[in-house]
């Protein structure tokens, strides 16, 4: 109820209490009904003309406006009754239903009432639902006598059932005024000591005496002698007698005798300086004039009481009157404008001192005119007299005894507050709706027009009042009154923050009284509280506080709002409002809005809670969940940071079997095929079709174990406890709890450094059955910090799994979801003001009230967290279950093998499907370690490491050709094994050489279940590692190449005997052909092995088989057929094993470039040639000749030359000398003919000239050149030229005999060499004869 | 002895800055500087100063002066304001128990003129928004010398 209006000490207070066990919901019904009948007209009660003062008849038009209440009402202020009488509850009504019981027992309970009740001057029952003729039994129309019980039926109103009442209440209250009439009338003295106003009003005064315009004169010496006094006894008595006689008159209605009353008062009480009930009485005049402008009667004010009480010179009551107000506002001329200034100046205090106006105004007046105080509007003369009330309780303060009561000023206050309030709010026509609603109390309409008498200045000057005085001091229920009204005011006002505060000053008084609640029976007050306050209404009101302190940012929501509140926010206010509400809360039990604030606290003020406030709130929150089971959701939305698949197995890899089948085929697709939609040739990168493939990473099998590693974060300081987790997807997983763990085992280190700091909080935690299964490994994650834990999971449906989160449960709190946070949106800085934002929000009546409460419970819930932050998902693609194929047997002891170099070694490996899906498709492939050298080296050679195409070639060779494994049983294996059944066995039998440098070695195996549709096919690939050592054994060290002739042996024939060279005499032997078409290889091989060993070299048909010892080297010689340029292409491109594209190599010229061809292609044509084992016990092996390098010398040795020249010796009976082992025998001083024969081979004609050089081989021992010379012509006679021009152009595979006679004349040894000079258009070159002839000339 | 207590406060509501000191004038036995409130009202002064925004923008409208004066008290606290051309308020909460009021207006208009001078040149730097948390230890000594020269 408005207890703080302004016509309350015009009210009379009733108090309603149920009876005749009347039920709560009926009696709020009843109660209903009786307080819509508030206002009783004196012309409806039946007159009583014996009453001394309240006879109704003499003012029929006033009326006893009630106050209805439930409280029983506190006896707190009794001492303020005789001085404020509308304080006093005078009637109690009991409501009730009639339920067929005597009239003596209604009687009794109406007895009953005044016993429980005797403070009250009367007592009346009021019985519902009596049926009528009951009611005409006990009530009968014709008895017009006072009734204490009261009969109530449809057909009569209860109006006039309240009239009845009001009759006996005026009936009464005439006994009850009588009484008084003899007492002395003392001021009220409080209770509670009111001493601290006089400190305070002193200070007040100050401020009066600077800042109003009141002039209030303070003298010193204002108190009165005592004789003085004496003489004032009875001046102040009888005003005081007027005063309350006036109240009692405004009770009940008459409020022309009350104005009367009030009026004699003053005039008394300002004669003896009785300054606490002057104001009280003036406080009452002005409800009188209110009253009777409300009832519409017309009254005449006391003048000259009035002006002489109110300092009201003529002029200015002029001033003031309404006629005036109206002309200046009509008048637009400047000295009325500058009168209405000052006179709203006279409020305000601020603008022009009053003196100013009322000089400046009286020019206006005409002289002597009557002051008539009826001319000034209501509130205007209001203003006036509580003015002058205030000012005179405020005097009061100097009178030790009389001083007035901090309640009674502080509710004076409010009441005039309330009329200001109206005033301002829809006081621009005084009207009787202004009155109607003044009284009621009605919602007031909005009124844009401003109201000449009372801005907000004036308001919060007059609200300035209250907080010069203590009103801790007050008992707490009237601070609780004073604070809701105050915020009332400041509602009406618009200033919403002062509102608040008021209100948060309400609830600090009334904190302390709320933890006793519980028994409430002790404490009358705190059953007050709970009346007047329930739980709901301050939870209501903390919510209010929380949205205009700005409490209702939502951080983890909005990434504007986390910038404001870290960045800058009242943070130490909202803090301390947050301390508050839980204070609250606790007090009040409410765990569940308990929850919502620690929530709140934890999530959006972390970033400035104290570290032992963060262990408070956590206890706080633990105890809150282990005693009451309230469900809290985990205050840190950002919880889960990570997530990642492990791939910790290679061996299960998967990989599609589209793709698989294109990496083995080995042929790059081609880059560009020429798309049919897109004709344009112009290559479009963005435009390229994306590779259908699959995403190796992200396959994982149905049914088979998988771990997750998950980062979670903790950014609180004390650590926090996982107690379950699971995977939140599209389809099914289960998570294998009993595995979940921390990737680090750090756990126990950091359990016990923080256990020590904060043993308490360890043992608190709520048992429940996922606990057990965590027990074995707590996941803890320490403060501040982040953490990986493992968990593994298995997929149970096939398909598309997408991971969206996790559910996990964090200590105490419930158990929700959390989604994957990626990264945080960064707020971009605004230098500018945004205009929107700019303007604030006004917390206005169409303001949504969001419950920030509720939002933040909301928001951690339901995971609103995407403006803040981004998140991820995780898909993964579940597959049917994958055959396995493990290694059951390795032949090879221990999985090592020792070999010799080019040994051949045969072994096997068993393998076992060990999954219950067959297996038809296998693959086989190796790897060893010399691949891996090999590679480097060729990709060096791409990134400018020179290597020409020779050994390019030759690492090619090696790394494709060479073939280190060898399945033996492939047949076997297709027939007998496909498939490999689920669960059964195979056997695969391998043959390895000894390679090189070899350490390592691998079988890989390739196998997966080849079904229709291939895009569910997926290749899985097993790897058997085979350890090598590889020992050298044959090496070859060596090589030459040298002409054969018939003269090369013969000297080691002599010497030597051994097997190679028997075999190579009996090859030239049997030979049916020149041989010089032969040539000669010499090999020399070592044996690096430690044992002899038996080798075994083929070339062609030639076979040579040698032991030899260990670390020995032994030379062979095999002969070769020499090779034509004819048979062959030796000027072919060096091949590309890899099929690279040939790039010339411009480091070298033309013929070092054919000369390399040659030699590569004639090192090619030995290699298939030779062949070579060895041999030692069971253990053999191949002997590499790979190493065989030929250069330039060696080629022509082995190529018949273009141009060939041979040399015969005729003599004179033309035969033809052979030779004798390679000399020819002849005869000094015969005639002899040196046939040169040419044969060109060549595909151009040939043009030259041939030289002959003849010249005797000379003991070394005679070293004289001259003597050579000289002797030379000696010793042969040349018929002929030594040197001379071809006779004719040999064409092409044509030859020509030159002949030259000569006679030796000397015995000797001669050498006979010949040199063709070959003359050719752009080159010439010089041939020699291959084959020196050498003549051993005799007598 | 007076004790102050000085807030800057941005356009959304939010404090950009805050100082709490005492009159260096008269001290004697105190750590100069030191402020004197009570536990009690120290806690209730950020609401003080809250709540007196809504005075502030009630005379904002009605006063055509940078410095608004006293506005608003609350037992014994006063606080005066001063609002800046870019709707920046300055708060000063102080307790009145110093004799010449008169002298205690002029001054601290004088101090917020001043701190008006700072808080123009912390705007101007490029790496400062509005309603920005003023963090620059300069800028907290500056007004710290400010408050010991006037108040």
């Amino acid at each position: 109820m408005d207890r703080y209006n302004y016509i309350s000490p015009g009210r009379v207070k009733v108090l309603v209490v149920p009876i005749n066990g009347c039920d709560e919901q009926q009696f709020q019904c009843y109660y209903k009904q009786v307080s819509s009948c508030n206002e009783v007209r004196l012309l409806d009660i039946t007159p009583m003309t014996e009453l001394k003062h309240f006879n109704p008849q003499t003012s029929p038009n006033g009326r006893i406006i009630y106050e209805y209440d439930m409280v029983v009402p506190d006896n707190e202020s009794i001492f303020l009754h005789d001085f404020e009488p509308f304080r006093k509850t005078f009637i109690v009504i009991g409501l009730g239903k009639y339920n067929d019981k005597s009239l003596d027992q209604y009687q009794q309970m109406n007895n009953d009432l005044k016993k429980e009740f005797p403070s009250t001057i009367i007592q009346n029952c009021v019985f519902f639902d009596t049926p009528i003729e009951k009611v005409e039994e006990f009530n009968p129309k014709t008895d017009h006598s006072m009734k204490s019980c009261l009969f109530l039926n449809e057909s009569i109103s209860l109006e006039s059932l309240i009239c009845d009442v009001s009759r006996n209440f005026l009936f009464h209250l005439d006994d009850y005024v009588s009484s008084y009439s003899n007492i002395t009338l003392r001021s009220p003295v409080s209770i509670t000591d009111s001493q601290l106003l006089s400190k305070t009003i002193s200070k007040a005064q100050k401020r009066l005496s600077s800042g109003s315009s009141l002039k209030v004169s303070f003298n010193s010496n204002n108190q009165l002698s005592p004789a003085e006094l004496k003489g004032n006894t009875q001046v102040r008595h009888n005003g005081r007698q007027s005063k309350l006689l006036a109240s009692f008159y405004l009770l009940s209605g008459k409020y022309v005798e009350a104005m009367n009353n009030f009026a004699d008062a003053l005039l008394y009480l300002k004669k003896s300086e009785d300054y606490m009930w002057l104001g009280s009485a003036l406080e009452g005049m002005g409800v009188a004039i209110v009253l009777m402008n409300y009832t519409g009667i017309s009254y005449q004010l006391p003048n000259a009481i009035l002006a002489s009480v109110l300092h009201l010179s003529k002029s200015k009551i002029r001033d003031m009157s309404i006629d005036n107000t109206v002309n200046k506002r009509l008048s637009n001329d400047n000295l009325s404008t500058n009168g209405r200034l000052s006179y709203n100046g006279n409020g305000s205090k601020i603008l022009s001192p009053r003196t100013s106006s009322s000089s400046g105004v009286s020019f206006n007046l005409p002289i002597g005119a009557a002051p008539d105080l009826n001319g000034i509007a209501v509130p205007e003369l209001v203003k006036q007299l509580q003015d002058k009330s205030n000012t005179y309780f405020q005097l009061s303060a100097n009178d030790f005894e009389n001083t007035v009561p901090d309640l009674v000023y502080i509710e004076s206050i409010l009441r005039y507050l309330h009329f200001m309030i109206h005033v301002f709010k829809n006081g621009s026509n005084i009207n009787n709706n202004f009155f109607e609603t003044l009284v009621k109390n009605s919602p007031p309409t909005p009124d844009t027009i401003t109201n000449p008498w009372y801005n907000k200045n004036n308001i919060l000057n007059e609200l300035d009042k209250i907080f010069s005085l203590q009103l801790i001091d007050l008992n707490l229920i009237d601070q609780c009154r004073i604070y809701s009204r105050l915020s009332l005011i400041y509602n009406d006002l618009n200033m919403f923050r002062k509102k608040a505060f008021m209100l948060r000053t309400l609830i600090v008084a009334i904190l302390p009284q709320l933890s006793n609640q519980p028994n409430e029976s002790s404490d009358s007050i705190v059953t007050q509280i709970t009346n007047t306050f329930d739980i709901s209404t301050i939870k209501s009101i903390i919510i209010d506080l929380f949205n205009i302190y700005q409490i209702n940012k939502q951080p983890e929501l909005k990434s504007d709002d986390s910038y404001e509140n870290t960045s800058s926010n009242w943070n130490s206010m909202q803090l301390s409002l947050i301390k508050l509400s839980i204070k609250v809360f606790e007090n009040l039990k409410d765990h569940e809005t308990l929850a919502s604030i620690f929530c709140l606290s934890l999530t959006r003020y972390l970033h400035c809670l104290p570290i032992d406030d963060e262990y408070k709130i956590r206890e706080k929150m633990i105890g809150t969940v282990r005693d009451f089971g309230t469900k809290i959701p985990y205050p840190d939305p950002y919880l889960l940071r990570g997530f990642k698949l492990i791939n910790n197995k290679a061996q299960d890899e998967l990989i599609p079997f589209s793709e698989f089948q294109g990496t083995e085929i080995g042929e790059a697709t081609p880059l560009q095929t020429p798309n049919p939609a897109n004709p344009s040739f112009v290559f479009d990168p963005f435009n390229k079709p994306t590779p259908k493939s699959i995403e190796k990473d992200k396959l994982i099998i149905k049914n088979e174990i998988y771990q997750l590693r998950v980062l979670l974060q903790n950014p609180y300081s004390f650590e926090i406890e996982v107690n379950d987790i699971d995977i939140v997807s599209n389809s099914k997983t289960q998570v294998i709890r009993s595995g979940v763990r921390n990737m680090f085992h750090n756990v126990n280190k950091s359990q016990s450094k923080v256990s020590l700091n904060n043993p308490k909080l360890r043992s608190e935690k709520p048992s429940s059955p996922l606990v057990n299964d965590f027990q074995s490994n707590q996941l803890i994650i320490p403060p501040k910090s982040i953490e990986t834990f493992i968990v593994p999971f298995k997929p149970l449906v096939p398909g598309n799994l997408i991971i969206e989160g996790c559910k996990i449960k964090i200590g105490a709190c419930e158990e929700r979801f959390f989604p994957i946070i990626s990264e945080e949106y960064n707020e971009k800085l605004i230098k500018l003001k945004d205009y929107q934002k700019f303007e604030n929000p006004k917390l206005g009546d169409g303001f949504e009230i969001q419950d920030p409460l509720q939002t933040i419970v909301d928001n951690l819930r339901d995971n609103k967290v995407l403006h803040r932050v981004d998140c991820t998902t995780m898909e993964l693609n579940v597959l049917d279950p994958q055959p396995t194929l493990s290694l059951l047997n390795l032949s090879a002891t221990n999985g090592w093998l020792m070999l010799l170099e080019g040994e051949k070694h045969e072994f096997s490996i068993d393998l076992i499907n060990q999954s219950n899906q067959p297996i038809n498709y296998l693959s086989f492939s190796f790897w060893d370690s010399t691949i891996q050298n090999l590679t480097k080296k060729l990709s060096n050679s791409s990134i400018g490491v020179n290597i020409n195409a020779f050994e390019m070639y030759e690492l090619e060779w090696y790394l494709y050709k060479y073939k280190t494994f060898k399945i033996l049983n492939k047949q076997e294996i297709n027939e007998k094994y496909k498939p490999i059944k689920a669960n059964g066995e195979i056997e695969i039998k391998y043959e390895i050489t000894g390679k090189k440098n070899m350490t390592d070695s691998k079988m890989i195996l390739e196998y997966g279940n080849k079904l229709n549709d291939l895009t569910k096919c997926f290749v899985k690939n097993i790897e058997i590692p085979l350890k090598v050592t590889v020992v050298p054994s044959i090496e070859m060290v060596n090589l030459d190449i040298m002409p054969l002739f018939l003269s090369s042996l013969n000297g080691l024939i002599k010497s030597q005997s051994n097997a190679n060279l028997t075999n190579l005499k009996e090859f030239i032997d049997n030979l049916d052909q020149n041989i010089s078409d032969y040539c000669l290889i010499l090999l020399d091989m070592r044996n690096s092995w430690k044992e002899t060993l038996q080798v075994d070299i083929e070339f062609d048909k030639f076979q040579v088989k040698e032991s030899i010892k260990a670390n020995t080297v032994s030379r062979f010689l095999i002969p070769m057929k020499r090779v034509s340029v004819k048979d062959h292409d030796f000027t072919k491109i060096i091949p590309s094993i890899r099929n690279k594209q040939f790039i010339k190599d411009y480091s070298i010229t033309e013929s070092e470039d054919m000369e390399m061809r040659q030699s590569f292609w004639l090192r090619n044509l030995i290699l298939d040639k030779v062949q070579g084992h060895w041999k030692f016990h069971e253990r053999e092996g191949i002997i590499d000749f790979r190493n065989i390098r030929l250069n330039t010398k060696m080629v022509n040795y082995i190529i018949y030359p273009k141009i060939k020249i041979l040399h015969e010796i005729w003599n004179e009976e033309d035969e033809m000398i052979k030779r004798t082992g390679s000399q020819f025998l002849l005869k000094t001083g015969e005639f002899y003919s040196f046939k040169t024969i040419i044969t060109n081979f060549d595909s151009k004609p040939l043009d030259g000239v041939i030289r002959h050089l003849p010249f005797p081989i000379i003991d070394n021992n005679i070293n004289n050149s001259i003597l050579k010379e000289q002797s030379m012509d000696k010793k042969i006679v040349i018929n002929g030229v030594l040197q001379s021009k071809l006779p004719q152009t040999i064409h092409p595979n044509e030859s020509v005999d030159i002949n030259l006679s000569f006679v030796i004349l000397e015995n000797g040894e001669f050498e006979w060499g010949s040199l063709l000079d070959v003359l050719e258009d752009d080159n010439s070159y010089k041939i020699t004869a291959r084959e020196p002839v050498y003549i051993v000339a005799s007598a | 002895m007076s004790s102050y207590y000085f807030t800057i406060i941005g356009t959304k509501d939010a404090p950009i800055y805050e100082l709490e000191f005492s009159s260096f004038k008269l001290s004697s036995h105190q750590i100069p500087g030191k402020s004197q409130f009570p536990p009690n009202i120290k806690e209730i002064l950020p609401f003080i100063t809250h709540s007196s925004l809504d005075l502030i923008e009630e005379s904002q409208w009605s006063n055509n002066q940078y410095n608004l004066g006293k506005i608003d008290s609350f037992y014994g606290i006063s606080i005066n304001a001063f609002i800046t051309q870019g709707n920046i308020k300055f708060v000063i909460c102080y307790d009145n128990n110093s004799a010449n009021s008169k002298y205690d207006e002029s001054s601290i208009k004088q101090f917020f003129v001043e701190v008006n001078d700072l808080y123009v040149k912390v705007l101007m730097n490029p790496f400062y928004s509005v309603n920005d948390a003023i963090t620059s230890p300069d800028f907290d000594l500056k007004v710290k010398l400010l408050a010991r020269k006037y108040l």
